[in-house]
């Protein structure tokens, strides 16, 4: 058969064609060998990118994992609330609707979007807006309007808009209105502070977010047993130091005056003068309509003045405190003063009236003599006053707790060149803050030692458990004896000097007027027609005089330059006294003989 | 041959001799009686291991990927796996079967089974039995029982190229006597594939008549050149239509297109980094969840044993083909005759090569092809093929000399 017949066939055909056989069989055990290898390879490959998904490229792999498999939905924290000294709340978190949109559901931008313009009542650039993002369809979640009102929200819903929907978020209401804006600050939409104590202790006010996190499968379903919830720990509260009805009368005495004097703007603090508490803290500034408003920002912290002739008075402690002078010392005091004579700099220096050439120490700071104010500092020399300027606690901040304050510009007592050696012992060539300025004269106030202006009593935790401040660092300034001399010199001030208008029936006040010349845009204290100037006038004082319970700082900024009430006595002591009123109506602050105001026939 | 060609009146007095030589030579024993059983060597053993735990691997694997979506389609979680394990057991029977009878046998009736296969491989397309899954006009339904007959005609066509191979064992050299004859089959069954719209089963098919005769020892030239125009075709094929173009290319860059070219590779991508080391535990797969990954079951089942077992799980199962291999090897060297190392050679040659086909697309090494892994991947047919093979290898490992 087959078989049998095939070998004869070759033997004929393979003498003529022997290059018919073209190939050679191959050894079985080798290519079994060869197929094993080929095989090991294979598989070595896969093991090898198993190996690189796992290693090299799992990060990736696993983000996109996580993206897809798990939805988090964030449990927002409940903001700490901001409380008056009193318990009146004054920025409390509340839930807002919101109404957002997902602009692949919408069905008819155009219409869609004017609708919710007229119920929503939105500008038409935002109505536009809207139209744009609702034909791009390109996103799946948009903001229409954040936090409006429950009655807006109700009317969107009524509407029942393809992918329209409505939300609650936590928003900052203010119970008490825009009442001490100034401390308290203000957040964004988000509810994160943007200034004041809202943005000072932002990190304990917002508390801690949560997070709920489910694992889904493809269609969105939630697998069971895989939903994890980190719960959202609530802000902490936060108790001030401010009276709200102090702090609300004298925000209105504050703008009245401020509008009346068409000043720029003001800033009065009322500090507890023991404890360094602030009980109220207002700052005005003339909005862009024109109209004085009460500022968001703490601008008495943040901004910073050259400190003018208030600073006399610690000048004057500070000689004092040396035992260089006291109230009866006597000093040659001319009314015109050159600095350099001869030189190219030269600069002359008056006082702001004609007195006689011989003034008591007294006298020099009744009625404020610039170069009296500079021969006594003399007597110290520049570096000595410079050591109770620090000491004071001006070129450092106040730590108040409010956000960016400026710590204002003391220069290193070498560093002073020219006329500001003479200056900066009346007010000129260094600059502070208001809170600096009312921290320090607190502390002549105070027996002489310096306490930190605070502004909150105390915190409660998520818990409930409150907790008091630390009560502020102290330190001595000048000694108790030259806080009283200082206290006697002051009253002087307020009875027969600067100050009258500062007085009060029937108690005894001591405090420094001031008018500083602003430095203006040309970096001088004049304008370039060499006549312009504009005006810081403040007033800084306490009372009673001979036990001190209340420390009040008011200033105007850029009163009215051409009015007669243009200065420290005539701008902000009316107000002090105003101010001082409504404060002794909301403390129990009582005088003792010899402290129940001027001696009469001054 | 001569068992075929003996007519029936030769059988009776041949059974006599048989008989009388039994009875002068007890010891001998005759052909219609057991021969002495030989002891079975270490690598039965362990291929008999490694099947089992594959074996039961799968059906749990199976049991995690499947649920979750049937429930979801409103069925029994229990469906795809009780099928799987009906079709188990049918091929653990088939393997016993096949382990148990003898070589010479099986090669008595290869022409019958060639025949058979090429019949089944028709059914797809006779109305009202045939039916398309994925585009591929490659399944039967009868009755309850649905099948693939491209999973049959794969073993048939590896013991028809064995069987002629061992036959013809002194004309290897001669090509027109063994590679042609075997490539004609093996192009008539890849085309037959092919014209369901099954190329990884026409890959396969192809691979696996290659594998027997490049051990059979054809010679390198026109192996390498038949060879080379196969996998010219299968790129033809496989670049014929821009949708199965894009699909091919696909894998190239995966990320790029892990929205809808490459979704299900990414995402099998994505279970094996979450598997990391150790994996996510029996069941605790994402993956299969609302068919992330759709067909976690069947072609994508290695993506969730990556998940779930993580690199352990990975290591043993390809491993485990390794392992195959390997003693498959030792297996051919060893077998008594040249059709046993041909079977086992082929055999070993299939499993590898299907699985790297299949785990190659679920990682992203190379395009999706639909192909299954053996032994784990959800699919009657391809389990049942593969038990079924697995007792010719383990037959071969049983009886070495």
């Amino acid at each position: 058969m087959h078989a049998e017949r095939r070998p004869l066939v070759r033997r004929v055909r393979r003498p003529p064609r022997p290059a018919r056989v073209r190939f050679r069989a191959g050894d079985l055990a080798g290519r079994m060998r060869a197929v094993f290898v080929v095989s090991a390879v294979l598989l070595a490959a896969v093991m090898v990118r198993v190996v690189l998904l796992q290693t090299v490229q799992a990060d990736g792999l696993l983000r996109v994992a996580r993206s897809q498999r798990f939805t988090e939905r964030i449990l927002h924290a409940r903001r700490g609330t901001i409380y008056a000294a009193n318990g009146t709340a004054l920025a409390v978190s509340v839930q807002a609707p919101t109404v957002v949109a997902n602009p692949q559901l919408v069905l008819d931008p155009p219409g869609v979007s004017a609708a919710l313009a007229s119920v929503l009542d939105l500008p038409p650039a935002r109505r536009d807006a809207l139209r744009v993002a609702f034909e791009a369809k390109s996103k799946s979640f948009v903001y229409v309007a954040r936090q409006v009102t429950r009655s807006a929200a109700d009317a969107v819903m009524a509407l029942k808009l393809p992918g329209i929907d409505v939300y609650d978020e936590p928003s900052r209401a203010h119970p008490q209105g825009a009442l001490a804006s100034s401390v308290v600050g203000l957040t964004d939409t988000d509810g994160t502070g943007i200034s004041g104590l809202e943005l000072a202790d932002q990190a304990v006010l917002a508390g801690k977010d949560g997070e709920r996190t489910r694992l889904h499968d493809k269609d969105g379903r939630t697998i069971a047993g895989q939903v994890t919830t980190q719960p959202s720990q609530p802000g902490t509260d936060l108790m001030l130091t401010i009276d709200p009805v102090l702090q609300y009368l004298v925000e209105d005495a504050l703008l009245s005056r401020v509008d009346a004097l068409k000043a720029r703007g003001g800033t009065v603090i009322v500090m507890d003068t023991r404890s360094g508490q602030i009980l109220a803290l207002a700052n005005a500034r003339r909005s862009a309509t024109g109209a004085p408003a009460i500022t968001a920002g703490n601008l008495a912290a943040v901004e910073a003045h050259d400190p003018g002739s208030v600073a006399k008075a610690f000048s004057l402690a500070a000689a004092v405190d040396q035992g260089v002078v006291d109230p009866t010392t006597m000093f040659y005091v001319p009314s015109t003063w050159v600095f350099d004579p001869g030189k190219p700099y030269s600069k002359t220096i008056h006082d702001a009236e004609k007195h006689a050439p011989n003034l008591s120490v007294r006298q020099i700071v009744t009625i404020s003599s610039n170069i009296g104010t500079m021969l006594i500092a003399d007597k110290i020399g520049s570096q000595k006053l410079n050591e109770y300027h620090r000491l004071f606690g001006f070129g450092a901040p106040t730590n108040a707790g409010v956000p960016n304050e400026t710590k204002g510009l003391l220069k290193p007592w070498d560093k002073l060149r020219g006329s500001e050696k003479g200056t900066v012992a009346y007010g000129y060539g260094y600059s502070v803050s208001s809170l600096q300025l009312i921290a320090a004269m607190n502390a002549l106030a105070n027996g002489g030692t310096y306490v930190a202006p605070s502004l909150v009593t105390a915190t409660r935790d998520a818990n409930g458990v409150t907790h008091r401040q630390p009560a502020p660092a102290t330190r001595r300034v000048v000694s108790a004896e030259t806080a009283s001399t200082m206290a006697g010199l002051l009253t002087s001030v307020v009875c027969s000097g600067t100050a009258k208008a500062a007085q009060l029936p029937g108690m005894s006040v001591a405090g420094k007027t001031g008018t500083a010349y602003k430095i203006q845009a040309n970096g001088t204290y004049a304008a370039d027609d060499g006549k312009t100037r504009s005006y810081f006038s403040s007033f800084v004082g306490y009372f009673p005089a001979g036990n001190p319970q209340l420390t009040i700082l008011v200033s105007i900024d850029e009163p009215d330059a051409n009015s007669n009430e243009r200065f420290g006595g005539t701008a902000a002591a009316p107000l002090f006294k105003q101010v001082a009123q409504i404060a002794l109506q909301r403390t129990d602050v009582t005088p003792v003989d010899g402290d129940r105001g001027c001696p009469r026939g001054k | 041959m001569t068992a075929r060609t003996t007519v029936l009146g030769d059988r009776r007095p041949r059974a006599a001799e048989r008989a009388g030589s039994r009875r002068r030579h007890p010891a001998r024993g005759g052909d219609h009686v057991r021969p002495p059983a030989r002891t079975p060597t270490v690598y039965f053993f362990v291929l008999a291991a490694v099947v089992t735990v594959f074996l039961l691997l799968g059906l749990v694997m199976v049991m995690s990927a499947s649920s979750i979506s049937e429930v979801n389609r409103g069925r029994s979680p229990w469906r795809i796996f009780q099928r799987q394990a009906m079709w188990a057991a049918f091929g653990v029977v088939g393997m016993w079967a096949t382990m148990r009878v003898p070589m010479h046998v099986v090669r008595r009736i290869v022409p019958l089974l060639l025949a058979g296969c090429a019949g089944l491989m028709l059914l797809p397309f006779v109305p009202g039995l045939g039916y398309a899954v994925n585009g591929a006009r490659a399944w039967v339904s009868v009755g309850p029982i649905t099948f693939q007959p491209s999973e049959f005609a794969k073993l048939g066509v590896l013991l028809f190229t064995a069987h002629l191979l061992s036959k013809r064992a002194t004309e290897m050299h001669l090509v027109k006597r063994t590679l042609v004859p075997v490539l004609v089959v093996a192009g008539a069954g890849a085309g037959m594939c092919l014209v369901q719209g099954d190329l990884g089963s026409a890959i396969v098919l192809a691979v696996i008549v290659f594998a027997v005769a490049l051990v059979a020892g054809a010679p390198l030239t026109p192996l390498g050149l038949f060879g080379g125009a196969g996998a010219a075709a299968a790129l033809g094929f496989a670049l014929s239509t821009p949708y199965r173009r894009d699909r091919f290319t696909a894998f190239l860059d995966i990320a790029a297109h892990k929205d809808y070219l490459s979704y299900q590779t990414f995402q099998a991508m994505i279970a094996l980094a979450n598997g990391g080391w150790t994996g996510q535990g029996v069941g605790r797969g994402a993956s299969k969840l609302g068919d992330y990954l759709p067909l976690a079951y069947s072609d994508f089942i290695f993506a969730v044993i990556a998940e779930e077992l993580g690199f352990i799980g990975i290591f043993a199962v390809v491993g485990g083909f390794l392992v195959i291999a390997y003693c498959g090897m030792q297996v051919a060297l060893a077998a008594p005759d040249r059709f046993s190392k041909l079977v086992a050679g082929g055999v070993v040659s299939w499993f590898v090569v299907q699985a790297f086909i299949n785990i190659g697309g679920v990682i992203g090494l190379m395009p999706v092809t639909g192909l299954t892994l053996p032994f784990f991947s959800s699919g009657g047919s391809s389990l049942f093929v593969t038990l079924t093979a697995s007792g010719l290898l383990l037959n071969v490992a049983g009886n070495l000399k």
